[in-house]
């Protein structure tokens, strides 16, 4: 008899056996799950709740017994649909369930707590986004195009001649905007005056009036009155912007990376259509 | 229970395990960042002012037509857009700003059923389970339709659908909007308002289905904002909305309401007599001026300026007309809707009533249902999300991929669809620093102006000034000193009042074609206008006859869009005196200033696609500016 339990073989029929009985008790379970509704006394009270709030009053029993056979009825309808596949091959459901998917992996993460000292670290690795750009501080004398004609070149190197730091207010043509400009960074002055002139005057000499420099609305008599140099920015000061960025970053790369998992999981299979 | 636990530790796994309530409030951690201390910052300020520009109108999924339009963006992606960012299209592509970030901008939501229909749409709340949610987000076009319909039907009688009036729910939204606005407030660097759509609309009696005359306004609060807005839900009469609006000013909340798309309500806008039909009196006309100092004149549905049947002397009176009633092909009623006549209604109801409803200032803004308004010809998304994100849908190139229009039929109610709107509407206001106090006061003083995308700068002085003040270094200082700026008044005088009209040219666009002083006035028995050119390009001026500029030939090369580039000007100005200038009459001067013409967007959708071009929409545009008025008060 120890000698049968043994056997090899015997093991394999006892674990055939075990296999047989198991998968027959299963599937009786399973029919019986999936031909049983099962309405518990939370759903009653969901639904309820529900009713409360559309009708704006207490559901009487009656309602309660239709809310009942409705929820029953649409799960039986639901059931039955599965069973025959209808959900499959269902645009509207197939986008849903994606969508909802979606949602689950983007939109249900809390944003992410750095922990002590994370977010100093994160800041020394990525400064370059917290760059404090050049400030630069200037003044400008306009001509304009529609005064000046043809001879604007001429009128703006003779006032260039003569203009100094008495009478620089009272040359030129008046601007629509203003004459003297304090702390502007590159994307300002381009906002206002155009990219050329940006660019430009940034390679003129400090304190000393300079020009003509072109600009998106004629030429200018320009004096750099003061630069300060492009610095990286101090953690404290910035704190708050880095925190936002951490948390965009972290929680962009955390989606990302659910999406590549769940990818991954998954061999794609393309059929050549080509001839 | 059991099996709730096993799926609720599986899910830990992956994303935590929380009840719904709990995720909440978690998630709006996210925007919880406190914005800099404001008292930190030392603002700068310019005496003369600077010009700053934003947009006033602007939806997120929180508007119930937006949400069906598939936009999912909220009030933060407004103000990221604003700042430069890019967001998303609800149709999947990356949108951004044209140009540098605004200086100021809200979140204007429809105040009706705010918020309701993320709700419908989210599994975990009650209202996703009414009948209505089950048709809106189901499966059958129809009933989608027919539930939307249902809606907009409520907004348009006021009457609230009980299933979906969640009061509570509407609150909070509100309540986050105010939030999302405070939290990015930059003062001297970006300004926002809280704000949000009050939705009226009135029906015209043959119609049936959703669709009626326009009466819209955004309101938009200068600083604090109340916990419960007002809606067509409480009331379909604007006049309710101004004693709101008043009970909100005496409890220390300033705030505005702005009307848009006069151009589409049917003339009730500028309409002669009461929303009951009763006559104006004084009363009216203080109440109203009070509450709405400005008028968004030109958004992707339109501009309002004038029509080209009320100005036919105006040959540039045909620019991005759309003229079909709400979601329908009637056409709006002419009389009532456009902001030129207007002005000039004003004066008459002011010299029989003492008051004027009328006297207001302008703005642009863009009405973009994605949270980001489309300014560029050059790459244009439109408005309404899902329903015209793609050339085809907007109707500028032809149908199923061909490249040409031959053959194809045309839908003659094409004339009244996506392809009549436009890239167009800013705002822009004169301010001594970019602050909710200034830009405000701004717009309390009507020192604002409007524009079609451009950031075009337009000045605008009435009074009397030096001759020779056009070429003074300082002559911003001594035009404020002299006179009064756009939104100002001048006391009836014997000498005609001069007027500077000063534009220069935005550096991202075309250069200035010529400047124009347009005035409105009434002669008791109708609206008059007149149209000035006062400053020319290419150093031409205007014929003393016809008031008109010499055509300088600036054309525009049709198979790339290049302009050309030996016309147009980047700076033009003038000092004017009306030659036709009566003492005793009162009138409204304001400046328009026009730009060399550029490629429609319907154009470059076109070109860009490698397609011919729409044959009916018209290829070309001129992008524009124009000021608030100043206002000349007769002899007494």
């Amino acid at each position: 008899m120890k000698r049968l339990f043994t056997e090899p073989l015997f093991q394999f029929f006892l674990l055939g056996l075990a296999l047989f009985i198991g998968h027959g008790l299963w599937a009786k379970h399973v029919t019986k799950a999936d031909y049983t509704i099962e309405v518990a006394a939370a759903e009653i009270k969901r639904q309820a709740e529900i009713f409360a709030a559309e009708n704006r009053r207490q559901p009487t029993d009656e309602d309660v017994q239709a809310l009942l056979f409705a929820h029953v009825e649409e799960q039986v309808l639901m059931r039955e649909a599965e069973r025959l596949g209808l959900a499959e091959d269902d645009t509207i459901i197939r986008r849903r369930l994606a969508q909802k998917m979606r949602f689950m992996i983007e939109d249900s993460t809390p944003p992410p707590a750095p922990k002590p000292g994370e977010l100093e670290t994160w800041f020394k690795d990525n400064k370059a986004e917290f760059y404090e750009p050049d400030r630069i501080s200037f003044s400008h004398v306009y001509f304009s195009p529609q005064t000046h004609g043809a001879t604007i070149e001429d009128v703006a190197t003779e006032n260039a001649l003569v203009i100094t730091d008495e009478n620089w207010e009272r040359m030129g043509d008046p601007f629509i905007l203003k004459r003297r400009y304090t702390d502007q960074s590159a994307t300002e002055i381009t906002r206002e005056f155009g990219s050329r002139f940006a660019k430009d005057i940034q390679f003129l000499k400090p304190g000393i009036w300079q020009g003509p420099v072109e600009s998106a609305y004629g030429l200018h008599l320009v004096r750099l009155d003061n630069v300060i140099r492009g610095s990286e920015a101090e953690f404290e000061t910035v704190k708050e912007s880095v925190l936002r960025q951490w948390q965009i970053t972290q929680k962009r790369s955390a989606n990302q990376k659910r999406l590549e998992d769940l990818l991954k999981k998954y061999k794609v299979e393309v059929e050549d259509v080509r001839e | 229970m059991k099996k709730l636990a096993l799926a609720c530790s599986v899910a830990a796994l992956m994303w935590g395990c929380t009840d719904n309530t709990a995720s909440k409030t978690e998630t709006a951690t996210t925007a919880d960042i406190k914005p800099v201390a404001t008292d930190a910052i030392k603002i700068k300020r310019n005496p003369t002012k600077n010009a700053y520009f934003g947009d006033l109108h602007i939806h997120t999924k929180n508007s119930f037509d937006a949400y069906i339009f598939n936009v999912r963006n909220t009030p933060d992606d407004v103000y990221r857009f604003a700042r430069g960012e890019t967001i998303r299209h609800p149709s999947g592509y990356d949108i951004q700003l044209w140009g540098e970030p605004l200086d100021f901008v809200a979140a204007t939501d429809h105040g009706a059923y705010m918020g309701i229909l993320p709700a419908m749409n989210d599994p975990d709340s009650p209202l996703s389970k009414v009948d209505l949610a089950s048709r809106m987000f189901g499966t059958d076009p129809e009933l989608i339709t027919e539930a939307f319909g249902t809606i907009g039907g409520s907004v348009r009688s006021g009457e609230p659908f009980e299933e979906i009036y969640d009061r509570d729910l509407i609150d909070a939204t509100w309540q986050s909007a105010i939030d999302a606005a405070n939290r990015h407030y930059e003062p001297g660097k970006l300004t926002t308002f809280a704000g949000y759509e009050y939705t009226s609309v009135t029906m015209q009696e043959t119609e049936v289905g959703f669709g009626g005359g326009n009466l819209h306004r955004n309101v938009i609060f200068e600083d604090k904002a109340p916990d419960r807005l007002f809606a067509t839900l409480d009331s379909t009469n604007p006049e309710d909305l101004w004693d709101w609006m008043d009970g909100q000013r005496t409890q220390g909340r300033d705030v505005i309401a702005i009307p848009h798309n006069s151009n589409v309500s049917d003339g009730k806008m500028f309409d002669l007599v009461t929303y009951e039909g009763n006559p104006f009196d004084k009363a009216y006309g203080e109440q109203r001026i009070l509450n709405e100092p400005i008028v968004e004149m030109t958004q992707v549905k339109g501009t309002s300026e004038t029509h080209p049947s009320l100005s036919p002397n105006d040959e540039w009176a045909n620019f991005e007309i759309y003229e079909a009633l709400l979601s329908s092909y009637t056409i709006s009623k002419i009389n009532g809707s456009y902001v030129r006549e207007a002005l000039a209604n004003g004066l008459n109801i002011e010299n029989q009533t003492g008051a004027n409803p009328y006297k207001f200032g302008l703005i642009g803004s863009s009405d973009t249902h994605v949270a980001g308004g489309s300014f560029d010809d050059k790459k244009f998304w439109s408005k309404v999300g899902i329903l015209d994100a793609t050339p085809e849908s907007r109707g500028s190139v032809p149908p199923g991929g061909a490249k040409s229009w031959e053959g194809v039929e045309r839908d003659p109610n094409a004339e009244n669809w996506f392809s009549k709107w436009g890239a167009t509407g800013l705002a822009a206001v004169w301010a001594e620093a970019n602050t909710r106090e200034d830009i405000f006061g701004a717009m309390r003083a009507k020192e604002t102006f409007a524009t079609s995308g451009p950031r075009i700068k337009v000045r605008m002085f009435g009074g009397q000034f030096a001759e020779d003040i056009l070429s003074q270094p300082d002559m911003v200082a001594s035009a404020y000193e002299n006179g009064v700026p756009m939104g100002g008044t001048i006391s009836g005088t014997d000498t005609a009042p001069q007027f500077i009209a000063w534009a220069s040219r935005d550096p991202l666009s075309a250069p200035l074609q010529r400047v124009q002083i347009i005035k409105a006035w009434h002669n008791g028995e109708s609206a008059q206008e007149a149209v000035y050119d006062v400053a020319c390009s290419d150093g031409a001026t205007p014929d003393p006859a016809t008031h008109r500029c010499p055509d300088k030939g600036a054309s525009v090369d049709l198979t790339d869009c290049s302009i050309s580039t030996d016309s147009g000007d980047p700076e033009l100005k003038a000092l004017w005196v009306d030659p036709d200038f009566n003492p005793d009459m009162a009138a409204s001067y304001y400046v328009r200033v026009l730009e060399n013409p550029t490629c429609r967007w319907s154009t470059w959708d076109a070109l860009n696609a490698g397609v011919e071009r729409h044959p009916d929409l018209q290829p070309t545009l001129q992008e524009r500016a124009w000021s608030s008025p100043i206002w000349y008060e007769a002899k007494p």
